[in-house]
């Protein structure tokens, strides 16, 4: 597992210091977040970027892999937009049953 | 008497009010659990990681671009069957779902046929590997958690 060090410092050459230090407050931020698919995504790039460093991953597999984790996590936002949804309406539909199947015709009063 | 049509009056309204966002078909809500569309994923799941795993990298393997165009066309046209079928539900949800899987799958076409013209690292199908596994099952999730879905 690489650090966020070992990746920041693997950046030569034309890579400025503003990029370093932002690519470093991101990674940190992410790899922090309380949310387990942001501290996943944070790690994940960290190794990317690693092993790209190392020569095992290309530019083009690494662009790949970034624009893949970009749907994965879009899909992330979308399964949870349906899990939500389908929750009201669980609710919703529950109440609407309970309310026409069980309390209507009941006597209400103190 | 008429305080007690007064009281009972109450929960009606509030049935009617949930009955009548619940039945105008809201945005609120998404399309019920669909055996067709699960039967889509699963089904795209297994041959976009047999198509990772055909074009990784090893002794003896050699890039065969008519062979590998040829698997990127067979997955090019389940994914349009499976977009069809989800438009056909009118649900957005899914129709996304489809595509944030689609548009992984055309990337990695992309790379092997239009940037690279080799096969993929064997690095690289590691990690998309276990991507794409988790896209397919938050996808698969997200039909799971609808309105109906099986118990099992």
């Amino acid at each position: 597992m690489a650090t966020i060090d070992d990746v920041v410092d693997s950046l030569k050459g034309d890579a400025v210091k503003l990029i370093k230090d932002q690519l470093k407050d991101l990674l940190t931020s992410a790899k922090s977040d309380a949310d387990s698919i942001i501290k996943e995504t944070g790690q994940k790039i960290t190794d990317w970027l690693a092993l790209r460093a190392q020569g095992k991953l290309s530019d083009d597999e690494l662009e790949a892999l970034i624009y893949s984790r970009d749907q994965l996590l879009r899909q992330y936002k979308n399964t949870l937009e349906i899990q939500a949804r389908a929750r009201v309406e669980k609710i919703a539909v529950g109440l609407i049953n309970l309310v026409l199947d069980k309390i209507l015709g009941l006597p209400l009063g103190k | 008497m008429q305080r007690k049509d007064r009281k009972f009056a109450t929960p009606l309204a509030f049935a009617l009010l949930i009955a009548t966002v619940a039945l105008q078909g809201c945005a609120l809500f998404v399309s019920h659990y669909d055996a067709g569309a699960y039967q889509n994923f699963t089904n795209l799941k297994a041959y976009h990681v047999k198509f990772l795993e055909d074009n990784k990298s090893g002794e003896g393997k050699l890039f065969d671009e008519a062979k590998t165009k040829t698997a990127c066309d067979t997955g090019e046209l389940k994914f349009r069957e499976a977009s069809e079928y989800a438009n056909g539900k009118q649900d957005t949800t899914r129709v996304k779902a489809i595509d944030y899987l689609h548009n992984a799958f055309n990337k990695e076409c992309e790379l092997l046929t239009l940037k690279s013209k080799k096969l993929f690292g064997s690095e690289y199908v590691v990690q998309e590997t276990e991507q794409i596994k988790q896209n397919y099952d938050w996808a698969i999730a997200g039909e799971c958690a609808r309105v109906g879905t099986p118990t099992k």
